[in-house]
């Protein structure tokens, strides 16, 4: 073998791996799983942002609202009278009271509509919906004494 | 709770107050007195001592369990006005309840007509119990040939009284709908002042209704009605509650009787009179009892209430009954 013949078969075997020559190879059927890592994790991030920005414009002081969506100074704030006292000034936390843990005095004389009570705590002088009854009735049910829901165990019947 | 089955019905004991062992040998006394009850005057055991009446044809020397009750069934006579008699046996018969009822129940379907039919043209006697002869002093008893004797519902309901005898303070002892109820209900143990027990009962027209809570303590309830016991014989329903008049099964304004009075035997002697008799005269014969309440439930839906009774909740059609006078004459036809 002749030294020029070397020298054909090395530029041969370069010219085999050229990019051009990898460009025309055949596309395989699996991608780099690093490149596909690296598209899905750019799509994520992409979504987030424009998730974030789009709703939540009021937690970034410097963001601008976006076009088309209302800020809290669009919305129509409710009316409120101007005589209606506070029950708590402003900035305090509002808080839950239990009627029947009030005081006696502290209590505000409350007007209810007819047919209107102030439900307890006790179970069994609250008013409920479609409380379970132990016995199925056949017609329209009264009370005539309420007491302690026991559950009758005795059952007389013709036998 | 313990249940056992014994006369056709299912006893269930309720004593919750009491160790779960010592309820268990409740239980078993409470069917032991069942038991020997029913050997004695069962009319569907051969051998028990009211059959052996229902076949002597001499002078019967009875026990002295079988004299009392029958001593005990005069005075039940009399107190009714004759509404309640033990001598329905023979047309109990021949309306086609000869044997215990699930066999009854069960041969209706295939044959609609008494084992024992009456003879055609014949013309049934209405025994009377005054012709019953109890001889106390030589424990002897008489009884005409033609007459049978049947002494089911009361020997129920004494039968509970006895066995009521064997219960702790707290307990109730039900026997398919004869009850005697004890003290107080255990599960009102953190007492809101009421006390007793509550009783239903139920709504003849729906098994699974309920027409009145009644709250009872050291008391016993009772209910006669003709929705279970009955059976087809021809063309017509028959049922077990027999009208001492007609010698038939009584034909009633009422659907359900319950009532409640000191013992069950009482009790179950007055469901019955009261439900043969009628919305008028068994409200009558009931109001001029004392410490007996009831509960009429009528066929037009009425629900009506007598005497004393702890009434906790009841149906929207009820109203008390101030006087059997407030009844509509209605009586059984």
């Amino acid at each position: 073998m002749t030294a020029n013949a070397t020298t054909k078969d090395a530029t041969k075997a370069k010219a085999m791996t050229s990019p051009l020559d990898r460009k025309k190879a055949p596309a395989t059927a699996r991608q780099d799983p690093g490149e596909l890592r690296w598209w899905i994790t750019a799509g994520l991030a992409t979504t987030y942002l424009v998730a974030w920005w789009a709703f939540a414009p009021a937690q970034v002081s410097d963001a601008p609202a976006p076009t088309g969506l209302a800020t809290e100074a669009d919305v129509t704030a409710p009316p409120v009278a101007a005589a209606a006292p506070r029950s708590t000034p402003p900035g305090a936390t509002n808080v839950v009271l239990w009627w029947h843990e009030l005081p006696l005095a502290l209590r505000p004389k409350l007007e209810l509509p007819a047919g209107w009570q102030v439900a307890t705590p006790d179970r069994r002088a609250a008013p409920t919906i479609g409380a379970q009854r132990a016995w199925r009735p056949t017609a329209a049910y009264r009370t005539v004494a309420q007491e302690r829901r026991r559950r009758p165990r005795v059952r007389t019947r013709s036998s | 709770m313990f249940s056992l089955r014994a006369m056709d019905t299912e006893i269930t004991l309720h004593a919750p107050g009491l160790p779960a062992e010592h309820r268990a040998a409740l239980g078993l006394a409470v069917g032991d007195v069942f038991a020997a009850a029913e050997a004695r005057f069962s009319r569907f055991l051969h051998h028990s001592e009211l059959s052996q009446l229902n076949r002597a044809t001499e002078a019967f020397a009875a026990s002295p369990a079988l004299l009392a009750a029958l001593l005990r069934a005069r005075g039940h006579v009399a107190m009714t006005e004759g509404r309640f008699d033990p001598t329905i046996g023979g047309a109990l018969i021949a309306a086609g309840y000869d044997q215990s009822f699930d066999r009854v129940f069960a041969r209706a379907g295939e044959r609609a007509s008494p084992s024992h039919p009456r003879p055609a043209g014949h013309a049934a006697r209405r025994p009377r119990f005054e012709e019953i002869d109890v001889d106390e002093a030589r424990g002897l008893v008489y009884r005409p040939l033609d007459i049978q004797l049947d002494l089911g519902g009361m020997i129920k309901g004494a039968t509970v009284d006895e066995a009521s005898r064997l219960l702790p303070r707290d307990a109730a002892l039900d026997a398919g709908g004869d009850a005697v109820l004890r003290g107080d209900d255990p599960a009102d143990g953190d007492g809101d002042g009421s006390g007793g027990w509550l009783v239903e009962v139920e709504d003849p027209r729906d098994p699974d209704g309920t027409v009145a809570t009644l709250r009872l303590r050291d008391q016993a309830v009772a209910t006669s009605a003709a929705n279970r016991r009955r059976w087809r014989a021809g063309q017509r329903w028959a049922h077990h509650l027999i009208d001492p008049a007609t010698g038939a099964p009584a034909r009633t304004d009422l659907l359900q009787v319950t009532v409640v009075a000191d013992r069950a035997e009482r009790a179950e002697v007055l469901a019955k009179a009261a439900f043969i008799a009628g919305s008028r005269d068994g409200a009558r014969l009931l109001s001029r009892l004392p410490g007996v309440g009831a509960v009429l439930v009528r066929a037009d839906g009425a629900l009506l209430f007598l005497g004393a009774l702890d009434v906790v909740e009841h149906a929207a059609a009820a109203r008390p009954l101030a006087a059997p006078s407030a009844i509509a004459p209605q009586g059984g036809p």
